[in-house]
């Protein structure tokens, strides 16, 4: 089932400008995360906020559960639309305990109920002994799970997550990336969030979206963008690539690297870049290789190796953390590709 | 993400009509000065040596200014960042002359140190040979008085001011002393700035302490012929005169802060560490005693013992009939402070970047507006357009507005934009209208500055006199204008002195409620 | 918002108080430029005897003048209380003023009255001269106003500023009777021998008795103002210009004057009537410690050597002369007689 739709969204803020957000349509499943991933300033947040209805679209339609938010016919107003938000500085009330943080968008509840679920909530938090704290006087990751809280309890449709994992430092943001999942999945609330980190993206969402100057470069699931990049933009914002020049030929795209397979069928003789992961690019020392290790990079589980080849092309291979080859080995590059992907030149 | 707003049907039916307020009378009097024929005009100007009257006020309210700083400044870094002794306590009486009006302070000085005075005749000499009567003596009166304004800003800017920079410039190999001059001072700037304005304004339009010290001024001139004569041309071309002067310092200031305006708004910053002064504990708390000293006690203490000349039953009885003008007063400008607050808070919610500016930077015009000015052309203007206001209570309520919407403006963006807007969103993510989510979240956080704002206004408005003796209605008098008539025609008598005390009081005590409320700490935020 | 309610529930009290202040049968507003300490005894008085509420607006004299005309179409005041003729003179012109001529007023010498009945004096000052007995010996005194640009009394002399109304008609006496050509010389001989500009005549009486200053010119009831302030105090009183060639003391006279469409025209004619009728004359004379012009009328400080009306050399000038002058001194002396 659709539980949100976004039907060519168009925002604009400056006239001069271009479009913070460009005519951009996508539907969310019910009980999805979503996640939009993009550079700073690609329109993610506005995106975020065009849903959350903090802004207003100048044109186009956002449809919570079939009901329209904003369009022709209409805009209704954040209070209610039922979406909860957690926002990058989680904007906890720094004057209410967590507990009347917690009840906050409970207030058509009665007492006892509004208690009652705020409790149930705080549990699943894991935050019950807190209740009566203020703001200030909790960690970051508490705050964060205060926030998580405090958009879940009046248990909304879907739940908007701003750069929610950014404040933290490394270890809590696994742990609390990991949580925040667990408790979505749990109660079955759909999530989209926002960020500009592609790990984040990929182990919390179904799908992910990829933003580029207000519009949408591809939506998919993980693996579909890792290895079918729909765009250039898409194949160097996700994950580390090279760009191997080749020429179409009735044999396959040849390349310095060896010969691919026209898996999209391009014109013999046209020009065309083949994608290559690190993980795609072994080698061999060989005293009689072309190529030569000009940097190695140590990064715990893996190390990476940049190659120059003849042509002074460079490209990189991703090797166990166990390799040790000194800058300036001489190595026989190879590259095996299980999906070939090419642009254009 | 910065939203961008525009103005809201609210804040412009609230703007336009304040900023019609302050355009009026300024209209009224710019049209009664063009009945001067020029020629008239320039000759008596020369005989009034205008040039030098201006020169010397510029130097006056310069040397005010740099007097304030030099009593405020020092004594915002002890009570902030120092071990002084009692520091919580001189933290709390600093501002506390700001309830005292300045041309009481000095009716005070002038009964302790004018010839003639307290301290001539215990040492048995006509004069001292510092004389208080001139430019220097109105100026050390003036710094005395209003030297708070500065401390308000500068130590609520030291307790803002992230420690992590004075730190790193530590950690940059420069000494305690350098990183006070090249990193502490410099990042207090904008407050500064702001501070020394606002002294600067007040000395520049001052009329009661350089009147009682005898100092020739724009407003002195232009009082004179609102007093001695039924004249309106020069005293309009006057008012334009002065007026204009405050509102080109003011457009410097805009230039000056504009260029200078890093605040830096750290909602979790932890309390720098305090200096310790060592030996130099005791003489700086001599210091700061002496401030006390000279700016509260003595003036409490002259006045007190003036008060008491009184016998108990006069008292009682003067009390009975001087009860009704306390009430006029309080009630005036509790209405005033209250409506320059709303319209603040309106115009300061629905105030967005870009063109903004132009009418809440309108509204700041009324106060450079010297009281004596405003007077006339609200008197003028209002019985032109609206007579159901001329002369009634309404009237002063409207002077205290336009007057005052000046601080009231500041003191509400200053509390808003401590809040980040997420705040007010996330509540109405939770299901809250806009009129809901500000009562339940953006209210309780602002009101810690919005109750300041409205003190400051309140404790204004208590005090103007020289809009208020002209636009009040007959039978209508406020305080100020008891004192005025007792003292300012008979000298600093008992009944004078008690009123004044009396004035004192009223508006110490909100202070007092105010001050022991933050010290509660009302609100993490503040 | 409640806070909004409250507000506006104290602007409506605020209203409602406000408003019925207007139009009550038995009340006079009254406009005055005296002070309102002296004042309130016979005004009391009147509001006992005759049960008409008086309400008080004291203000300096031009700022009633200028209120005065903004209400023109609209009149807030009944009776104008002026410390000369000059501004009663110049609102008569402007044509604010509504005449009365008081049956009480018969005995007020004609020098002291509109001719049309715009304005009435009630009582009557002299100017003359104040001077510290610790600092000037009876034989070095001078006689004469104009003997004040000589310049042994260089730095030594304080006059009131424009504020004080008394201060232009001084001038104008001047003008006058000696002209315009030799006041401007005198007071630029003034000017040049250093004359002190205080703010108002209380200044000029504290400023002398202090010793700031030699000699004060001001009005006779400073003299006794002073020593009923503090009966110890050195001063002394000096009448100028009484030789057989001096032109005299001038005298000034407290004018009132009914508002033209003013909105209690019976209790304006009643509280003129009472000023000028035998007991509220004495308590006027004696709260203001002025001159009777109405004979029959003792005279405060007599024992003090302040002198009743022909008991001392007059100037020869009438109020309206003196009024018709004022603008002109303000005009051409202004800017001198600023503090």
């Amino acid at each position: 089932m659709e539980l949100l739709t976004l039907d060519r969204v168009t925002k604009r803020y400056d006239p001069d400008q271009p479009p913070a957000v460009d005519a951009l349509t996508l539907t969310v499943e019910q009980g999805e995360i979503l996640a939009l991933l993009g550079p700073s300033g690609c329109g993610k947040t506005t995106t975020l906020r065009l849903i959350a209805g903090f802004e207003v679209p100048d044109s186009g339609r956002v449809v919570i559960r079939g009901a329209t938010m904003a369009g022709p016919e209409g805009w209704i107003p954040p209070e209610a639309r039922g979406v909860g938000i957690i926002f990058q500085d989680y904007a906890l009330f720094p004057h209410l305990t967590v507990a009347e943080n917690v009840g906050f968008g409970l207030h058509h509840f009665g007492r006892s109920a509004r208690q009652e679920r705020t409790r149930q909530i705080l549990a699943l938090v894991g935050l019950e002994s807190f209740a009566l704290r203020y703001p200030h006087e909790l960690s970051g990751g508490q705050q964060q799970r205060v926030a998580l809280a405090r958009a879940l309890a009046p248990a909304p449709a879907l739940i908007l997550l701003d750069e929610p994992f950014s404040n933290l430092d490394a270890d809590l943001r696994a742990q609390m990336r990991e949580e925040v999942e667990r408790i979505l999945r749990n109660t079955g609330t759909t999530g989209i969030f926002v960020t500009h980190d592609q790990e984040e993206a990929f182990t919390l969402a179904d799908r992910v979206g990829v933003l580029n100057e207000g519009r949408l470069e591809q939506l998919d699931a993980p693996e579909t963008i890792y290895h079918h990049p729909a765009t250039l933009f898409v194949a160097e914002f996700v994950g580390a690539a090279d760009f191997l020049p080749g020429l179409v030929t009735p044999y396959g795209i040849v390349t310095e690297l060896g010969v691919f397979a026209n898996t999209e069928a391009w014109k013999i003789g046209e020009k065309v870049k083949v994608m290559l992961r690190p993980d795609d690019v072994t080698f061999v020392p060989s005293s009689v290789g072309d190529g030569m290790i000009i940097r190695r990079d140590f990064r715990g589980p893996e190390t990476l190796y940049c190659i120059r080849l003849p042509s002074g092309q460079r490209v990189h291979s991703s090797q166990a953390s166990s390799s040790l080859y000194p800058n300036g080995t001489r190595v026989r590059a190879e590259a095996h590709l299980i999906h070939v992907v090419t642009f254009p030149v | 993400m910065t939203v961008r707003r525009r103005w809201s049907p609210t804040g412009l039916a609230l703007a336009v009509p304040t900023a019609l307020f302050v355009l009026g009378p300024l209209g009224f009097l710019v049209w009664m000065g063009l009945a001067q024929e020029r020629a008239d005009f320039l000759e008596r100007a020369q005989d009034l040596d205008l040039p030098m009257v201006v020169g010397q006020v510029a130097l006056l309210a310069t040397l005010t200014t740099v007097w304030a700083g030099a009593l405020g400044v020092p004594l915002a870094w002890l009570t902030v960042r120092t071990d002084l002794p009692a520091r919580r306590l001189l933290h709390w009486l600093a501002p506390l002359p700001l309830a005292i009006p300045p041309y009481i302070g000095a009716l005070v000085y002038q009964i302790l140190l004018a010839p003639g005075g307290v301290l001539p005749n215990f040492l048995g000499v006509t004069s001292l040979p510092l004389n208080l009567y001139g430019v220097g003596g109105a100026a050390w009166i003036l710094g005395l008085f209003t030297y708070p304004y500065l401390y308000l800003l500068v130590s609520g800017a030291l307790e803002r001011t992230n420690p992590a920079l004075e730190e790193a410039a530590r950690g940059a190999g420069l000494s305690p002393r350098r990183v006070l001059t090249r990193v502490t001072l410099p990042l207090l700037r904008p407050s500064l700035l702001a501070g020394g304005l606002v002294v600067f304004l007040y000395s520049w339009a001052d009329f009661g302490v350089v009147s009682l010290l005898r100092v020739r001024t724009l407003t002195t001139i232009i009082y004179d012929y609102i007093q001695g004569t039924a004249d309106w041309a020069l005293p309009s071309a006057l008012s334009i005169l002065l007026t204009a002067i405050t509102i080109l310092v003011l457009l410097l200031q805009l230039r000056v802060l504009g260029r200078a305006g890093y605040t830096q708004i750290v909602g979790a910053v932890k309390p720098a560490p305090l200096v310790s002064l060592g030996a130099w504990r005791w003489p700086a708390f001599a210091y700061v005693g002496g401030m006390v000293t000279l700016t509260l006690l003595l003036p409490l203490g002259v006045l007190g013992y003036q008060a008491s000349r009184l016998s108990a039953s006069d008292m009682g009885a003067f009390a009975l009939t001087q009860w009704p003008y306390l009430v006029n007063s309080l009630w005036t400008a509790v209405a005033g402070a209250s409506l320059a607050l709303l319209i603040a808070l309106g115009v300061a919610r629905s105030e967005g970047r870009g063109r903004a500016w132009r009418v809440s930077g309108l509204l700041q015009v009324g106060y450079a507006i010297p009281g004596t000015v405003l007077g006339l052309g609200l008197a003028g203007f209002l019985h032109a357009t609206l007579p159901w206001i001329y002369a009634t209570p309404l009237a002063l309520i409207v002077a205290y507005v336009v007057l005052y919407i000046t601080p009231a403006f500041q003191a509400v963006k200053a509390a808003l934009a401590q809040l980040h807007p997420s705040i007010e969103e996330a509540a109405r993510s939770l299901g809250r209208g806009p009129l809901a989510a500000f009562h339940a979240v953006t209210l309780p956080l602002i009101k810690p500055g919005l109750v300041a704002g409205w003190l400051l206004v309140f404790v204004l408005s208590m005090r103007e006199l020289a809009a208020t003796l002209i636009v009040r209605p007959p039978g209508f008098d406020t305080l100020p204008v008891r004192i005025w008539t007792h003292a300012m025609d008979v000298g600093p008598e008992p009944r004078a002195a008690a009123l004044a005390l009396a004035l004192v009081l009223t508006i110490a005590l909100p202070w007092f409620a105010l001050l022991s409320r933050r010290l509660r700490g009302i609100s993490p935020s503040m | 918002m409640k806070r909004a309610a409250i507000l506006l529930l104290g602007l409506g009290l605020g209203l409602s108080a406000a408003l019925p202040a207007r139009a009550s049968a038995s009340e006079v507003v009254v406009y005055s430029a005296r002070k309102e300490d002296l004042l309130r005894p016979v005004l009391d008085a009147f509001q006992k005897d005759t049960g008409i509420k008086v309400t008080l607006l004291t203000g300096k004299a031009g700022d009633l003048a200028r209120r005065i005309e903004v209400e023109k179409s609209d009149p807030r005041g009944d009776v104008f209380l002026g410390t000369t003729a000059g501004i009663a003179e110049l609102l008569r012109r402007k044509g604010l003023l509504s005449p009365y001529f008081s049956p009480a007023a018969q005995e007020v010498p004609e020098e002291f009255k509109a001719p049309d009945g715009s304005w009435v004096g009630v009582t009557g000052r002299v100017r003359v001269l104040i001077y510290n007995k610790n600092r000037v010996s009876d034989a070095e005194l001078p006689r004469s106003f104009f003997d004040l640009t000589d310049p042994k009394w260089k730095g030594k002399v304080a006059v009131a500023s424009m504020g004080e109304r008394t201060t232009v008609s001084w001038l104008a006496a001047s003008m006058a009777l000696r002209g315009e050509e030799a006041t401007r010389q005198y007071v630029r001989g003034l000017r040049d021998n250093g004359l002190k500009v205080l703010n108002n005549n209380t200044e000029v009486r504290k400023a002398v008795a202090r010793g700031e200053y030699a000699i004060g010119i001001t009005n006779h009831y400073y003299y006794l103002l002073q020593l009923h302030d503090d009966p110890a105090s050195p001063v002394g009183i000096l009448y100028p210009d009484q030789g057989a060639d001096g032109i005299g003391a001038p005298m000034f006279s407290i004018t009132a004057s009914i508002l033209n469409g003013a909105k209690h025209p019976e209790a304006a004619r009643a509280l003129i009537d009472y000023l000028l009728g035998p007991r509220g004359n004495r308590l006027l004379v004696q709260g203001e410690f002025e001159i009777p012009l109405i004979p029959g009328i003792p005279v405060p400080g007599e024992d003090k050597g302040v002198k009743g009306l022909g008991q001392f050399k007059k100037a020869r000038v009438t109020q309206v002369q003196l009024a018709d002058l004022e603008t002109r001194v303000e005009k051409l002396f202004g800017p001198f007689l600023i503090p």
